[in-house]
């Protein structure tokens, strides 16, 4: 429990980073809502802190520099499709930013998890 | 604007449901992870407590795995003046009947009970009901025949029994063909958000914990009075789970017990398997709902898990409406809690089928498990996630035609190809 506190409170620092440095609320939201996740899913497992925070801290970059590029890559479709755009946009931005944030998280583990743990093929033992 | 406001209330209601068990399955995790319980391994716990054990062993075409089962069982270490073991062949056309005979010919406690393909394939609460008219003991378990469990899964089992509330007990299910293939994988990884993380959970909040069916047992008095399986449902162990808690008694989880399954691997056998689970579990739905609503049982707790755990398999429905509601409603008009609502209904698409674990939850019981290699496959869930939805609709549907025309659905057996023995022998080389 009080790594899950540390990570709200890591969460904090980064959103108010992110809205000192950024205004773009398009851009924020997932970046807060993808932040959010990692630390309700991430800080209550068993491991390392500092492993945590630098995880944490690190996927935070990534969720910024994936949406960043969504946004520049999909500026000229916005100024075709207008109004249509901005609906495809909301329905599809959270299921693209799922996509990427439950695929790292899953890899996560492994990353925050104990050596000797992490080498085990099998926690079973059919005897 | 009447249908629009019309349609903004039933998507905010079917995501406030959907939001309710995220949240219900992230408070199990988080449960759980506080104190994870070490899982026991070998040598057997040392208990006093030996009553006399029944195991049923219901058989259907089985040939391929009920030598292994019956081989696994004449090791287990409970005493055996103490042990009955039954196993039904429920009118099986291959060699299930000669080589459960082989077994009980040489074991005076292994009883071998046949009906012919005439009276028997008729389900498997018919099978145990017929076989339980052989049963003698206070404790009753029941395996399936592709199981495999642990020597000592007998005594970790009938512990619960000390306590005279406890009415039935589960163990925990393993996949044992995990290797074998992608569904065998996610198979093993929906069994490890169920049996570690959502099993576990409910068990230490004292809420409705299930009975699977297998790798479990009952007391033998308080089935009788209750009138043994009900054959009309596809899912005995959810209709039994639940007339236990009804009478009054507690379904205890072993998470230490632990038994290997032969998981399905084929899309064809999920597919199958699937459907008549989530068939059995919406009659029970239909059956009970009212009843734990009313029951002076059970706690208020109780009756809202009871209520979230049998309408589980309406949710791929709910989601699927969800989805064909929320698009056009935020097409036709705009509000700006539409992001969050639509962030939760997307949430669900990485669920696990049975007990809907999200993705969260299977990943935090495999990393308890220090499987974090088994993570990795988490958002594979996805494919499971949407195959469930048609999976449960077509259920339904099938559910609801059969209660028009007035019939019983017929039970389909999962095949087992006997794979399993391969990865015994793997883990196990001196046997």
């Amino acid at each position: 429990m009080r790594h899950l506190l540390f990570g709200l409170f890591i969460y904090f620092i980064i959103c108010i980073t992110l809205y000192t440095f950024i205004g773009l609320p398009e851009l924020l939201c997932p970046v807060i809502s993808s932040t959010l996740l990692f630390v309700l899913f991430l800080y209550p497992l068993k491991g390392s802190l500092v492993r945590k925070v630098i995880f944490h801290v690190a996927s935070s970059i990534l969720c910024l520099l994936l949406n960043i590029l969504l946004c520049y890559m999909l500026f000229p479709f916005a100024k075709c499709l207008g109004s249509f755009f901005s609906a495809v946009h909301i329905i599809a931005n959270p299921l693209l930013n799922l996509l990427w944030l439950v695929s790292l998280y899953s890899i996560g583990l492994s990353f925050i998890s104990k050596p000797e743990k992490r080498h085990r093929y099998s926690a079973y033992d059919v005897n | 604007m009447m249908l629009t406001e019309i349609l903004e209330v039933i998507f905010a209601l079917l995501t406030l449901l959907m939001s309710a068990y995220l949240v219900r399955h992230y408070l199990f995790t988080l449960i759980v992870l506080q104190k994870p319980k070490k899982v026991e391994q070998y040598p057997a716990v040392a208990s006093t407590y030996h009553p006399t054990v029944s195991i049923l062993i219901p058989a259907l075409d089985e040939e391929r795995v009920i030598g292994r089962i019956l081989k696994r069982i004449t090791e287990l270490s409970y005493p055996k003046d103490k042990l009955q073991v039954i196993v039904i062949d429920d009118g099986s056309l291959d060699a299930t009947g000669e080589i459960a005979r082989y077994y009980s010919e040489r074991y005076n406690y292994v009883t071998l009970v046949q009906r012919s393909w005439r009276e028997g394939r008729h389900g498997k609460a018919s099978a145990l009901n017929f076989g339980m008219k052989q049963a003698k003991c206070e404790i009753v378990l029941c395996f399936d025949a592709d199981y495999y469990p642990q020597k000592d899964i007998v005594e970790k089992l009938v512990r619960a029994f000390e306590d005279p509330k406890v009415g039935a007990v589960q163990g925990r299910v393993v996949v044992l063909n995990e290797p074998k293939n992608l569904v065998t994988r996610i198979v093993a990884l929906e069994r490890i958000g169920g049996y570690r993380i959502d099993q576990e959970a409910r068990d230490r909040l004292g809420l409705i914990t299930q009975y699977g069916g297998t790798v479990g047992g009952f007391r033998r008095d308080i089935i009788e009075s209750l009138g043994g399986f009900d054959e009309s449902m596809l899912a005995e162990d959810t209709d039994l789970t639940l007339r236990v808690y009804l009478a009054g008694y507690k379904v205890k989880y072993e998470v230490d017990a632990q038994c290997y399954e032969e998981a399905v691997d084929s899309w064809k056998s999920y597919w199958r398997q699937r459907k008549r689970w989530s068939m059995g579990h919406m009659q029970c739905a239909f059956k009970y709902s009212l009843k734990i609503l009313r029951s002076k049982n059970l706690k208020l707790g109780e009756k809202i898990d009871g209520l979230l755990m049998l309408n589980v398999y309406f949710m791929p429905i709910v989601i699927l409406i969800a989805w064909i509601i929320g698009i056009p409603l935020f097409l036709l008009k705009y509000y700006r809690w539409f992001p969050v609502f639509w962030s939760a209904a997307l949430l669900f698409m990485y669920s696990s089928f049975g007990n809907f674990a999200p993705f969260y939850e299977v990943a935090a019981g495999a990393y308890l498990d220090g499987r974090s290699r088994a993570c990795w496959l988490t958002p594979l869930l996805i494919i499971t996630s949407l195959y469930s939805v048609l999976i449960c609709t077509k259920a339904l549907l099938d559910l609801l035609v059969s209660k028009l025309r007035k019939r019983t659905y017929p039970w389909e057996k999962t095949e087992h190809k006997g794979d399993g023995n391969y990865y015994i022998m793997r883990n196990v080389p001196n046997q």
